[in-house]
């Protein structure tokens, strides 16, 4: 099971805010995301460390998916 | 040129004296608007003066894209000798007034010395009038924004100060709009110095541009591409009161006075609990992401919300909802304090009652005690009066290493992004040119993406980039940022407008330069202003060195003296400026300031 989080505009394309996906074996993050998301302008944090679209994610891994904001 | 006004309205206190002059188009194509008029004009004429006396002066300055029919272009810079921190201090504001100003004829208005009595600006076009201001002095900022609207129209452009800048208090802001604010370094202070409590604009000219079809066909395509954004429904929906849930999922929310990054009570603030309570939505004008969002406080009073506000009156102070803290807010708006100093200031006298350094008992997330204390501070009485400087001063008069959890760069309270564990964002909110404020170089998010604990050349780079496009462009321009950062509306759009504006082409390149002409010499002004001024300056307190948080993924982590030591060098590097951080000769002659050389003894 791989948990992901997705925090600001992407909860609206992935639909929620949190979501368990069931993988057996490391699989590229690209392929365990709702299809078109965002390429660009994104963090992403795998077990706490920066990732990428094609950073191969575990079963046990944990996913944060954040937008790229300005602040107040 | 084409797409300015070319007037400077001058408007002196002391003798009622009205004048117009031209505004020369070097100074327009050397700084282009905003903030690059406002420290060309306070170098020239404001030397070594008391900020809060009559010979200081306050500018209010717009861009060639202010109040155009673009994309969030509602704004305009206040900008004064800062009464707060004694260098170079502005703010942007989002106000009607901006928009005004530029159709009554003004690019830039500028008022100096000092009424004898309480008195409010009126301006109609060719039309000034000092007007008596009794009946509007004391009265809060809601109270004077209605009976200015009821006297001169709804429409009008209104600035004014509340009863903490007609007080004094260093940490008064200026207000527009019934909670739009700008003007953190005390601005709100120099006009109540001045016995000036509003500004009334009515102008009903139009600005000449170079190209006014094309700058229509922009519009109209640019308006649409931020609507079509992906982040746009969602944008609309929180604003920047998402940036709660980011900055807590990321360990940097400003809690117990910066001592933690985490909340334990982040869920009953957050942007979806906004969301629940919102009841309207306000923005600035020309704006459609409108940012302000309206809920009721717990008295059932409108409050207008975001995340600065809440982050520094919320966590920062142990605030356990978000209708606490829209009360707070509201407060803060009517008596006209800015609400991120007020946010450090309460917190810091929260630390200082809990370590025994004060004999008054002010809990954490004390709200009874915390509306009392807004109070105290807003009138300079009681306890309040400690912090009525800032908490630079208030560390400075109680002593005791308290200067080690003071939460300030050169004399401004830091915004709401505590850096324990993001030495750039440390960095940015130190070389940041009116002291600790976020509008200069939000790195933060580019850094939590990469390497965030990494000190590297890289990251600094980084910094003057956005310091050049935010500090430098947006500020200049005059036009709101959050178009672009917010919901990534291209960058590559500006030049465009620019040139439809005023027919001149510029480049990004061209641009930059003006941004780091305006940096270097607003880091003149501050050498000039205070001839102590230079590397010292330029770092966070000491608790994001010293401290680590006790809670959550950053336990245990703070900043590195010595690699930040080593960015701040690189930093003065890329600048051009010693290693004291005093721009070089070399680097003052190519960006045109040679003037400046010998004011600061080079």
């Amino acid at each position: 099971m791989v948990e992901i989080k997705f925090l600001g505009y992407l909860t609206d394309l992935a639909g929620t805010r949190k979501k368990e996906v069931f993988i057996e074996s490391p699989r590229p993050l690209r392929e365990i995301l709702p299809p078109s998301f965002p390429e660009k302008n994104l963090i992403i944090l795998i077990d706490g460390k920066p990732g990428d679209l094609e950073t191969l994610v575990s079963p046990g891994q944990s996913v944060i998916l954040m937008p790229i904001l300005s602040g107040g | 040129m084409k797409g300015y006004t070319g007037k400077l309205l001058r408007v002196n206190l002391s003798d009622g004296k009205i004048s117009k002059e031209e505004i020369s188009e070097s100074m327009q194509r050397d700084f282009l608007g905003g903030r690059g008029f406002a420290v060309k004009l306070l170098w020239d004429e404001v030397k070594r003066v008391d900020p809060l006396s009559e010979r200081n002066k306050i500018v209010f300055s717009t861009g060639p894209l202010s109040g155009q029919l673009l994309p969030s272009s509602g704004k305009m810079v206040v900008a004064s000798k800062s009464p707060l921190t004694g260098g170079y201090g502005d703010g942007n504001i989002g106000t009607m007034a901006s928009v005004h100003l530029r159709k009554a004829g003004y690019d830039v208005l500028i008022v100096e010395g000092k009424s004898e009595n309480p008195c409010y600006l009126l301006i109609e076009d060719e039309k000034i009038n000092i007007l008596d201001a009794s009946e509007l002095w004391g009265k809060n900022t809601f109270e004077s924004q209605d009976l200015l609207e009821k006297r001169h129209g709804k429409n009008s452009g209104i600035l004014l100060i509340g009863p903490s800048g007609e007080n004094l208090i260093r940490i008064s802001t200026v207000l527009s709009q019934r909670g739009r604010a700008g003007g953190r370094p005390g601005m709100g202070a120099v006009m109540g110095s001045k016995n000036l409590k509003a500004i009334v604009i009515r102008g009903t000219g139009t600005i000449s541009n170079f190209d006014d079809e094309k700058l229509k066909e922009y519009a109209k395509k640019a308006y649409e591409e931020i609507k079509g954004k992906e982040a746009y429904p969602f944008w609309m929906r929180q604003g920047t009161m998402q940036v709660f849930e980011w900055c807590n999922e990321n360990h940097c929310l400003p809690t117990y006075n910066f001592r933690e990054g985490v909340f334990e009570f982040s869920k009953e603030m957050d942007g979806y609990v906004l969301e629940r309570m919102a009841v309207d939505r306000k923005g600035c004008p020309m704006c459609n992401m409108q940012c302000g969002h309206i809920v009721k406080d717990i008295k059932g009073e409108r409050a207008e919300l975001d995340y600065e506000n809440v982050g520094m009156l919320g966590p920062n102070l142990g605030m356990k909802t978000l209708a606490e803290v829209a009360l707070l807010n509201r407060m803060a708006d009517e008596w006209g304090l800015d609400t991120i100093s007020l946010g450090s200031c309460m917190g810091f006298l929260m630390e200082a009652s809990e370590k025994g350094l004060i004999p008054e008992k002010i809990g954490w997330g004390d709200f009874d005690r915390a509306q009392r204390l807004i109070q105290e501070i807003g009138r300079g009485e009681g306890i309040g009066a400690l912090v009525t400087e800032g908490v630079k001063s208030a560390s400075e008069k109680i002593g005791k290493d308290s200067h080690r959890w003071a939460m300030h760069v050169k004399g401004l309270e830091i915004s709401a992004y505590n850096c324990h564990g993001c030495p750039g964002m440390a960095l940015s909110y130190g070389t940041s040119p009116i002291g600790a404020s976020h509008k200069d170089a939000w790195v933060i998010a580019w850094e939590v993406s990469t390497d965030r604990f990494s000190y590297s050349m890289e990251k600094v780079e980084k910094i003057v980039e956005f310091q050049r496009i935010r500090g430098g462009f947006f500020e200049s321009a005059s036009v709101c940022r959050l178009p672009w950062v917010e919901v990534n509306f291209g960058l590559d759009w500006y030049p465009k407008f620019l040139e439809a504006i005023t027919g001149h082409k510029r480049d990004w390149e061209e641009l930059y330069q003006i941004g780091d002409r305006i940096y270097t010499f607003i880091r003149a002004f501050w050498k000039r202003e205070i001839p102590s001024f230079g590397r010292a300056w330029d770092y966070p307190p000491p608790r994001w060195f010293e401290e680590a948080p006790s809670q959550g993924k950053l336990k245990g982590i703070k900043v590195d003296k010595e690699k930040y030591d080593q960015m701040l060098s690189w930093y003065y590097e890329i600048r051009g400026w010693d290693q004291n951080g005093i721009p070089s000769k070399e680097t003052l002659h190519r960006l045109g300031l040679s003037e400046v050389t010998k004011e600061i003894s080079l």
